[in-house]
């Protein structure tokens, strides 16, 4: 249902060519992996994807609705991200299960209030992850590696057809790292969901994903499938 | 009658000045954008000095120079091309330039120009209470009614636009507020302590809590405090109230900074 085209995508910032004529078409349930080195345009293109960035030249679709600031919003609410390099203020006044619960905060819609069942779906996609010690815990005062368990709950507490994952293991411990693996590899066969992962890790790109883009200097040098995988 | 009208309208207005500011305070500060006082209420005194000098309503002139700086503001930030401080200090020095290439033009005596800058809670009007007593109502609904999209906004904004939040609709009504809530304020403690008032009680709240719903609370009980602990000083001393207010807010952020739990916690971390 949802496919994901491309179809000859450009995008620039501060005027330098990002992504240069990007094609490909990904079918829902796909996990692709982008693999490159840095600055080679994963992370654009990620956010090409859900709306935060817009393409110059070419266009993005999603299912029906080619990407554009109108539509974006429509798209946002079925697609989870975890971004990279997530620093906060240490002393910002939000708890670890606010920012879990503020994944269906687009879902839920203006003026309304999580219930009691949100804060329950809260408590136990949490305990999935094992940081249901971190509950009532201040997010800025978490490890790294507690940080970004805590955005994959919240991404899977949007329950999304669509995820976007931005180096999310890259402060989680080895031992944590394969539990968490599984654990989206089995919730992302359950629902059917398209999946994107930046990664530079090869044994986890080889894991959890059925297809790699390279990606150099902002265009897709080669494709490759994995087979035994999903 | 007359005496006691006064001193009702001092201590409303007082009341009502610190919780609004307090309020719309702890989302600037959080969001790290408490500069923003500062532009805001040099725009307003900026639209009253041009209010009198056209014969117009200076509070109403304030409105509308203070709604023009969060028009240019939102999408200055969105287009990203300059950063917070910088488009900031733009609008914050036209506005400054603005007020004093007006204040010359008033014709005869400065006292009303003036008297925007200082402020004299004193002199609020019936009028004047029903406007501040309005925006304050209208930011405790938007705090209350758009709480979660606040908390996310505040978290991180990309995030918050990432996952289906009206984030650009949300910042820019909060920038309004933020104007609404100083151009209602700027008659009572002026245009250069309302900053105080803005920044001070939130920054104290945010000394003492996790939780974002009891930094509102905190801050808006610190700020109500700060509104009528200064007018007492200055009641008691016979001046101008709203030196004492500012004072009274910054003596309120000291105390709580000392007996923050957070300082505590964040050392006992790094010393872990």
């Amino acid at each position: 249902m949802n496919n994901i085209n491309f179809d000859c995508v450009s995008v620039a910032r501060a005027s330098r060519i990002v992504l240069h004529n990007i094609s490909f078409t990904v079918q829902k349930g796909e996990c692709v992996a982008l693999y490159g080195p840095n600055g080679a345009g994963k992370t654009t293109l990620l956010n090409l994807i859900n709306g935060l960035l817009f393409a110059y030249k070419g266009k993005v679709s999603i299912g029906d609705i080619i990407l554009t600031p109108k539509t974006a919003l429509s798209v946002r609410l079925i697609t989870g991200y975890v971004p990279q390099n997530f620093e906060v203020d240490t002393k910002i006044p939000i708890l670890a299960k606010t920012v879990v619960l503020s994944g269906c905060y687009g879902k839920i819609g203006l003026f309304n209030y999580p219930t009691q069942q949100h804060l329950n779906k809260t408590k136990k996609i949490m305990g999935l992850l094992e940081i249901e010690h971190i509950f009532d815990r201040p997010f800025g005062q978490i490890s790294g590696g507690e940080k970004q368990k805590t955005l994959i709950a919240r991404a899977m507490m949007q329950e999304p057809e669509i995820l976007l994952l931005d180096e999310p293991f890259s402060s989680i411990s080895e031992s944590s790292k394969w539990k968490i693996l599984e654990i989206i590899k089995n919730w992302k066969k359950e629902k059917n969901i398209t999946l994107f992962l930046v990664s530079h890790e090869k044994q986890i790109i080889e894991k959890l994903c059925n297809k790699i883009f390279y990606l150099e200097e902002g265009t897709i040098v080669s494709q490759e499938s994995i087979d035994g995988n999903l | 009658m007359e005496i006691y009208n006064f001193m009702l309208y001092s201590w409303a207005g007082a009341l009502l000045t610190g919780i609004a500011c307090a309020l719309v305070g702890v989302i600037v500060v959080t969001m790290g954008i408490s500069f923003i006082g500062v532009c805001m209420s040099h725009a307003a005194f900026a639209g009253a000095l041009a209010g009198i000098i056209l014969g117009i309503n200076p509070v109403l002139c304030a409105f509308v120079f203070c709604f023009i700086v969060a028009g240019i503001l939102g999408p200055i930030s969105d287009k990203g091309n300059l950063k917070p401080d910088t488009s900031l200090g733009i609008i914050f020095s036209s506005s400054l330039g603005l007020s004093f290439l007006f204040l010359p033009l008033i014709p005869g005596s400065k006292s009303e120009g003036l008297r925007f800058l200082w402020g004299n809670i004193l002199t609020i009007s019936n009028a004047d209470l029903l406007i501040l007593c309005a925006v304050t109502i209208v930011t405790i609904g938007f705090v209350i009614a758009l709480f979660k999209e606040i908390q996310i906004l505040i978290f991180n904004r990309v995030l918050a636009i990432a996952s289906g939040i009206p984030a650009k609709s949300i910042y820019y009504l909060i920038l309004f507020l933020c104007g609404a809530t100083i151009t209602s304020s700027i008659k009572a403690v002026g245009g250069l302590l309302v900053f105080a008032l803005i920044v001070n009680p939130a920054a104290a709240a945010y000394q003492l809590t996790y939780d974002l719903k009891k930094m509102f609370l905190i801050s808006s009980i610190f700020g109500a405090a700060s509104g009528c602990l200064g007018l007492l000083v200055a009641f008691w001393l016979n001046i101008p109230a709203g030196a004492p207010i500012a004072l009274c807010s910054v003596i309120i952020f000291i105390i709580a900074t000392i007996f923050s739990p957070k300082k505590r916690m964040v050392y006992e971390m790094r010393k872990a």
